[in-house]
C-alpha cells in the first residue's frame, strides 16, 4: 500500500491523493512559439525506474499540490513538500492535470 | 429567505435494521438546523486575515492544522495552512458579518450551508463501521473527541467530525447524501441501528 505524509494532514492513504504528472519537468512559457519545446512537454514522458520527483494532489484532504519524491520500483516515499514550497528549486510550478476535479471545498 | 430541505427527506420512509441476534446496537441520523463557513487566506495574507477573523468572533483561531476549538455553540476548524471550516447552530448566521470584514483582497468568505449534509452515527460499534469506508485511523488514541479529517469514503469527499465517544458527524456534499446513506446503511447492517430523525426537524 502506498501512503503519502501530507504536509499539512498527515500521513494518508494514495488514494486520498491525485498524481499530477513529471515535478522535473518545466512548461514553456505561455507566449513560447517552440513547437517542438510545447510537442517534448505535452507529449514525451520518461519512464522512470527509481527516485522520481512528481506532483500529488490531495483531493480528498486539504487539496494543497504536493511535491512527492517516490521511488517508482518499490514505491517508498523519499520526501514530500509543498508545491509552492519547492518553487525555486527544480520543480516546476505548473501541476499538470486533476486541478478542476471535485474535492473537499 | 429560501427554506433549507433536507436531502435525505425520500430515504425518512426507510425503517431501522436489526443486526445479528436481532439487536440494534446503533443509532444513524441527519442533523440539520447548523451553518458552515469557509475562511480562507492568501498565504501572505493570512496573519492579517486570521486577527481579523478573531476580531469579528472574539475568539482564538486554532493554531495547528486539525485542531477544533469549541466556543459555546460554535466549533473552530483549521482545515488547512490557511483555511478554516466554522460551524454554528440555528440563527447563528456568522457569514455575513464575515464577509463584510474580510476584504477580497485578503481572503474569501463562502458559505457552504446549503452544499453540505450531516449524517451522523452512534454507537460502541461506530468505529468498527466506518473503518469500512474510511481510510484513517479514528482509534480514540489517534482520533478523540472533537477531533476532524478531510479524507475520503469511497473517492467520495468528506469531512468527518468526532463529537464524542461513540458518536462520528459526516458532513458529506448534498449530491452524495443519498449515496453515503446507503453506504452506511448498508455497512451498519450486521450490528442494526436504529433510525433517529429527532436531529432533523
Amino acid at each position: 500500500m502506498l501512503r503519502l505524509s501530507c504536509p499539512i494532514c498527515g500521513t494518508r492513504d494514495y488514494t486520498e491523493f491525485h498524481y499530477g504528472g513529471d515535478a522535473r519537468k518545466r512548461r514553456p512559457e505561455h507566449a513560447a512559439a517552440d513547437l517542438k519545446a510545447w510537442h517534448d512537454y505535452v507529449f514525451l514522458f520518461d519512464n522512470v525506474k527509481g527516485v522520481h520527483r512528481e506532483f500529488w494532489q490531495h483531493l480528498l484532504g486539504c487539496r494543497q499540490w504536493l511535491v512527492v519524491e517516490r521511488d517508482t520500483a518499490s514505491n517508498v516515499v523519499v520526501s514530500t513538500v509543498l508545491a509552492r514550497s519547492a518553487v525555486g528549486t527544480t520543480a516546476s510550478v505548473s501541476p499538470g492535470a486533476g486541478a478542476s476535479r471535485e474535492g473537499n471545498t | 429567505m429560501l427554506e433549507r430541505s433536507s436531502v435525505l427527506a425520500r430515504v425518512r420512509s426507510e425503517g431501522s435494521r436489526d443486526g445479528t441476534g436481532g439487536l440494534r446496537r446503533l443509532r444513524i441520523g441527519e442533523t440539520r438546523d447548523w451553518n458552515l463557513v469557509q475562511v480562507a487566506a492568501f498565504s501572505a495574507t493570512a496573519a492579517e486575515l486570521e486577527d481579523t477573523v478573531c476580531a469579528a468572533l472574539g475568539v482564538e483561531l486554532p493554531a495547528r492544522v486539525g485542531d477544533a476549538a469549541a466556543v459555546g455553540t460554535r466549533l473552530l476548524c483549521r482545515t488547512g495552512a490557511e483555511q478554516f471550516w466554522i460551524f454554528t447552530r440555528g440563527s447563528d448566521d456568522i457569514a455575513a458579518a464575515l464577509q463584510s470584514a474580510v476584504a477580497p483582497a485578503m481572503g474569501s468568505v463562502t458559505a457552504l450551508s446549503h452544499s453540505r449534509t450531516c449524517i451522523w452515527i452512534d454507537g460502541a460499534h461506530s468505529r468498527e463501521v466506518l473503518a469500512r469506508g474510511l481510510s484513517i485511523d479514528l482509534d480514540s488514541d489517534a482520533f478523540g473527541p472533537h477531533s476532524f479529517a478531510l479524507t475520503g469514503l469511497h473517492h467520495t469527499p468528506v469531512m468527518i467530525l468526532r463529537s464524542s465517544a461513540t458518536r462520528f458527524e459526516l458532513y458529506v456534499l448534498r449530491t452524495f447524501a443519498v449515496w453515503t446513506w446507503e453506504w452506511l446503511t448498508d455497512a451498519a447492517l450486521p450490528y442494526g441501528y436504529e433510525l433517529d430523525w429527532t436531529e432533523s426537524a
